[in-house]
């Protein structure tokens, strides 16, 4: 009887992103601080204040930050980092047009929250 | 000052594109994926476009590319020219000077840029099928360039968020930067409620 293939690690579903509150840092940097629900990250970015969504995928962390974005303030929009913002800054979404203020930062490959 | 508004025959924004914009804000995954690898190519290429082009800016124009702007609402834009010697009779040549100055607001900050121009600012109208709101109209991205030809010459380029650019031709620019008083410190009826 042929062996069963043993299912890898590597072909393990990849983990949800999740979503934290966010505050600035030096650099453009972005610190994460408490694990949030949507719902209270929803809640906070209506506040005007800064979330932040962490995760391995990109397409996912994307998808959750502008689902959090519009469900809290409507229309958004994405915006690359900004030259000026430093190595450590993250996209986000931002409400089209603004206010509130604030963002719903995502991680990328490239770029990852502190 | 009126600014006519140009209509590009070739893609104002060398960096930053409002092409390169769009993609990233795609809804199609591989599409966004891709131009988020290409916003990074861009953000390096400014970077050694930049680190190429220090050493030949003065000092205000390097202050200028290193301001931060991004997200900054848009105040108001006003250029006029000044004859720098005033009506001599006879006088074949007239000298012409001009200074542009661009207001924006960010959080509690109103920042003035005042730019001594060697050309006439260009205002270029954003495509009409632009998707995103063109209320509010707020600063995006921006890049310092050379004039064509000219060493001592230089460009800023500026996106903003209803898709029109700017492109300013300067010599020099001072950036000047007044802090808001907060509601209360400004509102004297909150100042006694």
């Amino acid at each position: 009887m042929p062996k069963k293939k043993k299912t890898s690690a590597s072909a393990a579903p990849p983990q949800p992103p999740q979503v934290y509150e966010a505050s600035l840092g030096a650099g453009g940097a972005v610190r994460k601080g408490l694990l949030l629900t949507t719902t209270q990250a929803e809640a906070r970015r209506r506040a005007g204040q800064d979330v932040v969504v962490c995760g391995p995928t990109l397409s996912a962390n994307r998808s959750l930050a502008g689902a959090i974005e519009r469900n809290a303030n409507g229309n958004a929009r994405r915006c690359p980092p900004h030259a000026r913002a430093g190595l450590r800054a993250l996209p986000h979404y931002q409400p089209d047009p603004r206010p509130p203020a604030g963002h719903t930062f995502y991680e990328t490959p490239h770029r990852q929250a502190l | 000052m009126k600014h006519p508004t140009d209509k590009p025959s070739s893609p104002v924004m060398r960096f930053f594109t409002p092409e390169l914009y769009l993609l990233f804000n795609s809804p199609d995954d591989e599409v966004a994926d891709r131009a988020d690898e290409d916003w990074e190519k861009a953000l390096q290429e400014y970077q050694r476009h930049l680190d190429a082009l220090r050493p030949r800016m003065p000092s205000q124009v390097r202050a200028l590319a290193d301001l931060c702007l991004h997200d900054a609402e848009f105040l108001d834009l006003s250029q006029e020219p000044q004859p720098i010697v005033a009506g001599e009779p006879f006088q074949y040549f007239p000298l012409w000077s001009a200074v542009a100055i661009l207001s924006v607001k960010q959080e509690r900050k109103v920042w003035s840029l005042i730019y001594l121009l060697w050309d006439r600012v260009r205002e270029y109208a954003a495509a009409q099928d632009w998707p995103f709101s063109k209320s509010r109209k707020h600063w995006l991205y921006d890049e310092v360039d050379t004039g064509p030809d000219h060493r001592d010459r230089f460009l800023h380029r500026i996106l903003f968020s209803d898709g029109s650019i700017t492109e300013i031709p300067l010599v020099s620019v001072i950036a000047s930067g007044v802090t808001l008083p907060t509601p209360e410190e400004g509102d004297p009826a909150r100042q006694i409620a």
